[in-house]
Parts: C-alpha cells; sequence; structure tokens
C-alpha cells in the first residue's frame, strides 16, 4: 500500500480523491490547480491549439469528478493517469482518429515520482528537461515523434529515412536515460 | 514474445504510443490476462508520463476552470429542474405552444442529423485526402525505380544461395551513380527468432555496407530499396542472417552471394 503523505502545499492526491467521492468541490479545485498546468502544457504541445487543449482538460477533470471510485489510491498514479489520458486523447484528435480513444485503465500507471506541489514539480521538471537536452538530437527526435506526433516506429523509420532496428534502439535508450531521472 | 511474456522493448514502444494499432492490440491483449506485464507496462507508462515534463509549461486559460464547474454545477441542477412544486398552479399554455414543443424537437432532431452527417463527411473527405497521397507517394516511389530500372549506369548482380540456403536465389539492382540499391529475393530459409536477414555491399576497397535489414514477408512483397553512399564501387552483394535490428558488421552465416 502506498503511504499517505502529506504535501506543502496541502492534502495528498488520495485524500483529495476522497473527498471528490463524497462530491467536495473545493477537493477537485485542489486537484485542478495541482495538474492543470501540466495537463493543458502537455495537449497544447501535442495540438498546438488552446481551445483543443482547453476542451481535453475540462473533460478530463470532468471524468475524475464523475468517477472518482474507480481510482485506487494502492495501484496507480493519479497524476501519471491525467497525463498518459491527457496525451492519448490529444494525439487521438490530431491523428483524427474516430472510435474509441485508447485510455490507461484508471490505475494503471505506475508513477513514483511526486508532483502534488509546485516545488517537488518543478524540481522534476528541470531534471527532465536537462536529461532531454543531454540526450543525441537523433534519440530525442525519435521519442519527441512517437510521443509528441503519435507516430508509429515504421513512420518514424520512413520519415528519418533510418532502418527501423534503429529506431526502436534509439527510443530504447532515450527511455533509459529518462528511467534515471526516476531511479 | 520472450519466454510468454511481452518484450519490455515492445512495452517501452507501446506506452509512448509507437507501436501498430495490430501490435498494440496484442500488447494490450496479453497484458489484460498477465499480471507480470501488465506491472512491465504500468511502470513504462509511467515513465513515458516525464516525456510530459519536457514540455514548455503553460497556465491554462482561468475560463476553462469556470466551464468545468460550471458544467458540475448543470449536472447538479439538471434533475431540479424538471420536479414540480406541489399545488403550483398550472399555467395556461397558448395554443401555439403545443406546436413549439413538437417542432422544437424536430429541428433539434434535424441539427442533430446534419451535425453527425457533417461529421461524417468531414471524416470520409480526410481519409480521401490521406489515401491520395498515400498513392502519390506510391506513384512517385514506381517512378523513380523504373527511372533507376531503366538507367543505362544501373548493374544487374544475380545472387546465388551458399551452402547454407541451396534454393535461394535472387538479384541485385545498383546504380553507383545515385547510391542505390534495389534488391528481390526468393526461397531463403526461414528465420530463427530474434533474427533478421541483412543486404551487404561489399566494396573493391573497405568494409562492407549494410543495404538494409528485411524479414522474408517483405521480399516477398516486391522489390526491396537501400541507399548507400554513392560512387562505392561493388564487389559483390551478400544476404547474412543477423540479429534483429540489423549489426553494422556481418557477422552470421551468407546465405546468397553475388560478385558484381
Amino acid at each position: 500500500m502506498r503511504p499517505e503523505r502529506q504535501t506543502e502545499g496541502g492534502s495528498n492526491d488520495w485524500s483529495l480523491l476522497l473527498r471528490i467521492r463524497q462530491k467536495d468541490e473545493a477537493a477537485l479545485s485542489e486537484l485542478y490547480d495541482r495538474y492543470s498546468g501540466l495537463v493543458y502544457s502537455q495537449a497544447h504541445r501535442i495540438l498546438h491549439d488552446a481551445g483543443a487543449a482547453e476542451e481535453i482538460l475540462q473533460d478530463l477533470f470532468y471524468q475524475v469528478w464523475r468517477t472518482a471510485e474507480r481510482f485506487d489510491s494502492s495501484r496507480g498514479s493519479l497524476a501519471g493517469w491525467l497525463l498518459v489520458a491527457a496525451r492519448n486523447r490529444a494525439i487521438s484528435r490530431l491523428r483524427r482518429k474516430t472510435g474509441k480513444i485508447e485510455e490507461p485503465e484508471e490505475n494503471g500507471v505506475a508513477f513514483s515520482a511526486t508532483l502534488d506541489n509546485r516545488s517537488t514539480q518543478n524540481l522534476l521538471l528541470e531534471k527532465v528537461r536537462t536529461v532531454m537536452s543531454s540526450l543525441p538530437q537523433a534519440q530525442r527526435e525519435a521519442v519527441e515523434f512517437a510521443y509528441f506526433e503519435g507516430m508509429s516506429h515504421s513512420e518514424i523509420a520512413e520519415k528519418t529515412g533510418q532502418p527501423l532496428g534503429t529506431i526502436k534502439t534509439r527510443i530504447r535508450s532515450a527511455m533509459e536515460m529518462l528511467k534515471k531521472v526516476l531511479s | 514474445m520472450t519466454n510468454g511474456h511481452i518484450r519490455e522493448e515492445e512495452l517501452e514502444l507501446y506506452a509512448l504510443g509507437s507501436l501498430p494499432e495490430e501490435e498494440a492490440a496484442v500488447v494490450k491483449a496479453h497484458a489484460s490476462e498477465c499480471t507480470e506485464c501488465a506491472s512491465k507496462l504500468s511502470e513504462a507508462l509511467g515513465r513515458s508520463v516525464l516525456l510530459a515534463l519536457a514540455v514548455p509549461q503553460q497556465t491554462p486559460p482561468p475560463t476553462a476552470k469556470e466551464k468545468l464547474f460550471a458544467r458540475i454545477a448543470a449536472e447538479r441542477e439538471a434533475p431540479l429542474a424538471g420536479t414540480l412544486m406541489p399545488h403550483a398552479k398550472r399555467p395556461v399554455r397558448p395554443w401555439w405552444n403545443w406546436i413549439l414543443g413538437p417542432a422544437s424537437l424536430a429541428l433539434a432532431l434535424i441539427c442533430f442529423l446534419l451535425f453527425w452527417q457533417n461529421r461524417r463527411l468531414v471524416d470520409e473527405l480526410h481519409s480521401a485526402r490521406l489515401a491520395i497521397r498515400g498513392l502519390e507517394r506510391d506513384k512517385q516511389r514506381f517512378e523513380d525505380l523504373a527511372r533507376i530500372l531503366a538507367s543505362p549506369d544501373t548493374l544487374t548482380i544475380k545472387l546465388a544461395g551458399t551452402d547454407d540456403a541451396p534454393r535461394a536465389t535472387g538479384f541485385v539492382k545498383y546504380n553507383g551513380r545515385l547510391g542505390v540499391v534495389l534488391y528481390s529475393t526468393e526461397q531463403l530459409p526461414a528465420l530463427p527468432a530474434q533474427k533478421t536477414y541483412q543486404m551487404w555491399l561489399v566494396p573493391t576497397n573497405g568494409a562492407p555496407i549494410s543495404a538494409g535489414i528485411f524479414q522474408s514477408e517483405d521480399s516477398v512483397r516486391g522489390l526491396l530499396s537501400a541507399q548507400v553512399p554513392a560512387n562505392t564501387m561493388p564487389k559483390a552483394f551478400a544476404v547474412t542472417v543477423e540479429p534483429a535490428g540489423g549489426v553494422p558488421q556481418p557477422t552470421g552465416p551468407k546465405l546468397l552471394l553475388g560478385a558484381s
């Protein structure tokens, strides 16, 4: 079971979720203030469209409001879920996919770093940016094409003119570097 | 798959959304039944989240939060809207009020149908545009290939099977001026797991140069192409079996060989 931790900015995510289950709007407001910037920035980076990013932001937090009971504090990260779900929705819209959006299970994202107050967010943001800027350009491009453009590895290989195996290796190496940020 | 589990590399690609739909469906189906892979996938998704933190941070417009809470308030109040006050006196409705209800409903239905029809047409148009772009790319590629094949300075090199692949055959069309290698193979022996075929240009001077990796099904589909440094003088072309993803220099057994 994940230990309950009180953050410097207020309640932790899971105690906020418990209150949201009781339809406490102040708790949703606190959760929104905590993560809306990250969710919105990511959607905006993918779509380059402020209106569309705002829609994704609203829809996600509305979903948390409606289905808070599905999240389980012992099994996954709420911050991780918000970011993965926002990314999938933005990519689906970017690629104009119709039909069901591939969405992670509510408890299906294991994210051990803390993001629930501004200072830890800023610290991790800084670390990730340092790692990203230190990656060789080809590796950085490969993960950015995948994550922010929603391109498959074969599409990246076609776009860059590199063998499929090379693209997979680049992505793997970049993700290994990022893994060290969390360890 | 390795030992009945999804390889970490595939999980990483799935988490990044970089697997083709069919392969992603296999990973998802397996993870739904395998707790070990589900746990690793969950961690891979957690790592992919880090990329979201690399983007420049922006503040959402204040109206976004207002709209969210307005939506929640509307949901809370909606059930109350339909309730009647007890003992309330029912207002007298003018005769045309009876028409307004059904007419509004019909209008809403028409708007809804037009909206969906419009949305479907926009989607179809987008799909058609993508298909046209794909066909244009294919056409351009076929024209380029035809030009290279017909060019008088394109060499043809026949590939013959070695003792490890006596039935295998193939050919290479090589244009040194453009540095283009086109090739096709037949009846190569089946690949072991985690292996790939790799085509090599063996120059008159220097180490072999990779001309791409391929699987047997790629070869069946037709002519494969690769780019090598222009003006390389070839001594021979060869196909070897190498670890998946290819290697910088040949290490595995030769299956096909042809001297130019």
